[in-house]
C-alpha cells in the first residue's frame, strides 16, 4: 500500500504473540490514516492501545513527523500525539500501525525493526525515561533507535502520565502513558530501515513543495515564541522534515539540557515559574514521564488521580489523520496541497471531502 | 562426469577474503549464473573455476598454507581456471626476487611496488602494504578507464596492481583516470605507476589457465566490465562437475518460522553494525570498519527477503542460532580487532550459506503438485 509500510502489528501482550496483518487498500481508502485509522482499529480491538501513523507521516510533505496514540479512557476514545522522529521511525520499522491488546504478566518492552515485532521482558520498571532510553539504545546497539517510553507517571497510572519520546515529552495530552503502564509496557523501541512507495512521485513532490513554499514564506522565526526563551536557548531543533524548528534546546547544566515542547513550558510558566526554572522543571517532568499541565511539582504529578479527556480541537483531527504536526496550522498550511499529496501518494481517489468525512467520524 | 553440466565456480570466502566476493556473486547472479560453491578450504577443489577475489593475501596464505597453495597449483595444472582479482592477483603473481611462498604462477613485475613509494596524500590506511624490502602502494581508488581487447571500459581499482611485464598475455591495460578516480598520491606519480600498465593478464599453465585482474570487473556499478567478465567465463568449457544442493527443503509454517528467526537476528545484527562507532580494526594487513560488517549483514538481509518470498525453500537448521550469536556479538563489539575478526568470519560464513541456500532453492526440483 503506497505511502505506508505494509503491516499492522497486533500484539497480544497476554499471550506474548504478535500477529502481522496486511494493510488493505480499502482500509486506507475509508480511514485514511492516523487518528481515523486508529479509531477504526480500536473498534476491532476495544481494550487496545493503538499506535498509528498518518498517511503522510515520514514523507517529504513538510511537518510529517506526527504519530498518534489512541485508546479509550473512561469509555471515551481519545488521542495523543508523538512526533520528533518517532512517527516516521514507527512507519519505517515496517509497521504503520501497532495494536497493543491485553496485558503483559510482567513488564515488557516492544522492539520494532524490519517488520519484526519482538516482545521482550525487562527489568526497566522503576527506571526514569532517560535511563530507559539510554539502556534500550545500549542494549540494542544503535543510538538512532527512537523510543516511546513511560516513567514513574505511567507506571503509577497517574492522571498526569506523559509519554516520552527518547528523552523529551510528547503531546500526550490524554495521559495515555498510564494505559501503557496498565498493560505493563515500559516502552517501544523502533528502528526503521523500510521505505514507503509513492504512487505518482512527481505530483507528490510538487504538492509537498507547494506546501513547503507556503509555510516558509510565513515562518519568520526559529524556536518557540516564548518570552525570555531565546536568551536561554542553545539551538532550535526541528522534528522530522519540519520547516519550523519550534523545539528549543535549553541547557540546564554543564552536560544536560532539555528539548522543550512549547505548551509544556507555557503550562509551567502559568504555574508561576520563570522561563529558566520552567525549563529545568520540564526536564524533571520528562524524566519522570509526567505532564506539567497539571502542576509544577513533578514528583507529586506521578500519583495524580484521573483527569478528564482532552478532545481534539479545531482542525487537529485533520492533522492527526494526515500525520502532520498541527502546530503548523498557525501558518495556514496549504490544505489543497496536502490533499493532492495524499491522492498522488496513495494513488487512491481521496478528495478533500473524503478526508473531511473520515475526520468527521472522530 | 556429465559434460552438459554448467560451469561450476568455486569462490574462496575464507580468511583473507574481504567483501568483494559478494559483488562477484551478485553480478553473476544477475547474469543467470548461480552454479557457485563457496569454499574456505582449497585442498579439494571440485570445480571448473576457482575465484580468489579482493582481501588480504597475507591472511589468505596464513589460512591456506603451503599445502593449500600446492593444491591450488595442481588444480590449475590439471585443467582448472584460476581467476584472481586484486588480492587474488597478487597471490598468483611472482613480483619479487624473494617472494613469499604464495601461488606465484605468473612471473611479472608490478608498477606499484617500490622501496620508496611516492608520498601519500589521502587515506593513509589504504595506501601502503609492506612487502619484503619495500611496499606495495595503491596510487588510486575508484573508477579508472581501461582498454580491454580494444574496447574502452571502466572498472574500479581498490588496491589491485599495475602489471609491468609478465610471462603472460595482456588483455587489458590502464589508459586513463576518470572524474571519479581518487588519488592517494599525486596525479603525476599515479600516472607513472598505472597508465599504460597491464590491468588483466592471462596465462596457460599445463592444462589450466589463469586470469589475473587488477581492477574489479565484477563490481555491480560497472555493467560493461561485468559483461566482459561474464563473456570471459562463458568461454571456459565446463568439465561436468556436480554442484550439491545445500540444506533441506522446508515449507509452510516450518519455513515461515525459520525465515522469521533468521530475519529477526540478521536485522538485529544489521542495525547494530550500522550503529557501531567509527572503529577501525586491523585484521591481518588490512583495515576493516563497521561499514564492512554492515555490508555482509545487508547482503544477508536481502537473501533472507528472497527466501521469505519463496513458497518452499532450502534451509540449514542452525542458521537462526548462528545469526543470533553474531547479532549479540556485534551489539557488544568495541575496538578489539580479535573480536571483530571472529564476527567477520562468522558473518562471511553465514552470508555464503545464505547464498547457497538461495541458489539451491532456485535449483531444487519443484515439489509434487497436488492433484
Ligand atoms: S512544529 Fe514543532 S513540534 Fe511540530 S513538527 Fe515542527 S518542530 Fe516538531
Amino acid at each position: 500500500m503506497e505511502l505506508y509500510t505494509d503491516l499492522i502489528a497486533v500484539v497480544d501482550l497476554e499471550e506474548g504473540e504478535v500477529e502481522e496483518v496486511d494493510i488493505e487498500e480499502e482500509f486506507i481508502e475509508k480511514n485514511i490514516g492516523g487518528a481515523c485509522a486508529n479509531t477504526a482499529l480500536l473498534a476491532q480491538y476495544p481494550d487496545a492501545v493503538v499506535l498509528g501513523t498518518g498517511v503522510l507521516t515520514g514523507t517529504l510533505f513538510p511537518g510529517s513527523a506526527l504519530g498518534v496514540m489512541t485508546a479509550k479512557k473512561n469509555g471515551t476514545v481519545c488521542h495523543s500525539a508523538f512526533n520528533w522522529f518517532s512517527g516516521p521511525e514507527l512507519k519505517l520499522s515496517g509497521f504503520s500501525f501497532v495494536v497493543l491488546k491485553g496485558k503483559a504478566e510482567n513488564p515488557v518492552y516492544l522492539w520494532l525493526h524490519d517488520e519484526i515485532a519482538d516482545i521482550e521482558s525487562t527489568d526497566l520498571w522503576g527506571k526514569t525515561t532517560w535511563d530507559t532510553t539510554s539502556w534500550l539504545r545500549e542494549e540494542l546497539g544503535e543510538d538512532r533507535i527512537q523510543t516511546l517510553v513511560i516513567g514513574e507517571g505511567g507506571e503509577k497510572k497517574s492522571g498526569a502520565a506523559l509519554l516520552v519520546n527518547n528523552y523529551w515529552g510528547t503531546d500526550d495530552r490524554n495521559g495515555l502513558a498510564a494505559l501503557l503502564g496498565e498493560k505493563n509496557v515500559k516502552g517501544i523501541a523502533m528502528r526503521g530501515m523500510g521505505e514507503v512507495e509513492i504512487s505518482e512521485p512527481e505530483d507528490f513532490i510538487s504538492a509537498a513543495e507547494d506546501a513547503l513554499t507556503g509555510l516558509k514564506s510565513k515562518i519568520k522565526k526559529r524556536g518557540a515564541p516564548v518570552e525570555g526563551l531565546d536568551a536561554i536557548t542553545q539551538r532550535a531543533d526541528a522534528c522530522f522534515n519540519c520547516p519550523y524548528a519550534c523545539r528549543n534546546f535549553v541547557k540546564t547544566g554543564t552536560d544536560e539540557g532539555v528539548v522543550i515542547f512549547e505548551r509544556h513550558l507555557r503550562d509551567l510558566m502559568a504555574h508561576g515559574l520563570d522561563v529558566k526554572k520552567a525549563a529545568e522543571t520540564l526536564q524533571t517532568c520528562y524524566q519522570l514521564g509526567v505532564n506539567p499541565a497539571y502542576g509544577k511539582d513533578p514528583k507529586a504529578l506521578t500519583t495524580l488521580g484521573p483527569q478528564p479527556v482532552q478532545p481534539l480541537e479545531g482542525k487537529e483531527g485533520w492533522y492527526y489523520t494526515l500525520g502532520v504536526c498541527p502546530i503548523l496550522d498557525q501558518f495556514g498550511i496549504d490544505e489543497d496541497a496536502a490533499v493532492r499529496a495524499v491522492a498522488a501518494g496513495t494513488g487512491l481517489d481521496i478528495s478533500a471531502e473524503t478526508l473531511d468525512d473520515a475526520v468527521s467520524r472522530l | 562426469m556429465t559434460p552438459e553440466r554448467p560451469l561450476k565456480i568455486a569462490l574462496y570466502t575464507g580468511k583473507g577474503a574481504s567483501h568483494s566476493w559478494i559483488w562477484f556473486v551478485d553480478t553473476l547472479r544477475s547474469h543467470g549464473i548461480i552454479t557457485i560453491e563457496f569454499i574456505t578450504d582449497v585442498r579439494d577443489i571440485a570445480a571448473d573455476v576457482l575465484v580468489v577475489s579482493g582481501g588480504d593475501p597475507f591472511a589468505l596464505f596464513s589460512h591456506i598454507g603451503r599445502e593449500g597453495v600446492s593444491r591450488m597449483r595442481s588444480f590449475v595444472e590439471k585443467g582448472g581456471t584460476y581467476i584472481g582479482i586484486c588480492a587474488g592477483t597478487y597471490f598468483a603473481l611472482k613480483f619479487h626476487d624473494d617472494p613469499y611462498p604464495w601461488l606465484n604462477l605468473v612471473r611479472g613485475e608490478i608498477s606499484n611496488f617500490a622501496v620508496e613509494p611516492p608520498p601519500n596524500i589521502r587515506m593513509p590506511h589504504k595506501y601502503l602494504v609492506r612487502y619484503r624490502d619495500g611496499y606495495v602502494f595503491h596510487p588510486v581508488r575508484e573508477a579508472i578507464t581501461l582498454n580491454y581487447n580494444g574496447a574502452i571500459i571502466q572498472a574500479p581499482l581498490y588496491g589491485g596492481p599495475g602489471i609491468l611485464s609478465a610471462d603472460a598475455e595482456s588483455q587489458a591495460s590502464y589508459t586513463n583516470f576518470t572524474p571519479k578516480t581518487m588519488f592517494l598520491c599525486e596525479k603525476e606519480a599515479a600516472t607513472q605507476a598505472l597508465l599504460g600498465k597491464k590491468a588483466l593478464v592471462t596465462k596457460k599453465v599445463s592444462r589450466g589457465c589463469l586470469y589475473l585482474f587488477g581492477p574489479h570487473f565484477e563490481h555491480p556499478y560497472f555493467p560493461e566490465a561485468n559483461r566482459e567478465l561474464v563473456t570471459l567465463l562463458s568461454r571456459i568449457p565446463p568439465r561436468g562437475y556436480h554442484l550439491e544442493l545445500t540444506g533441506s527443503p522446508i515449507t509452510g509454517t516450518e519455513k515461515r518460522t525459520w525465515v522469521k528467526d533468521v530475519k529477526r537476528w540478521i536485522s538485529n545484527g544489521r542495525l547494530a553494525a550500522l550503529g557501531l562507532q567509527n572503529f577501525q580494526w586491523k585484521i591481518g594487513e588490512k583495515m576493516y570498519d563497521p561499514e564492512r560488517l554492515a555490508y555482509f549483514f545487508q547482503a544477508c538481509f536481502t537473501l533472507v527477503a528472497f527466501l521469505e518470498s519463496q513458497q518452499s525453500i532450502r534451509a540449514i537448521p542452525d542458521i537462526p542460532n548462528r545469526a543470533q550469536t553474531l547479532a549479540l556479538q556485534v551489539r557488544k563489539l568495541g575496538p578489539d580487532a580479535n573480536e571483530a575478526e571472529i564476527i567477520l568470519e562468522g558473518i562471511k560464513t553465514l552470508t555464503s550459506d545464505l547464498y547457497s541456500l538461495a541458489f539451491s532453492t532456485l535449483q531444487q526440483p519443484l515439489p509434487p503438485q497436488r492433484p
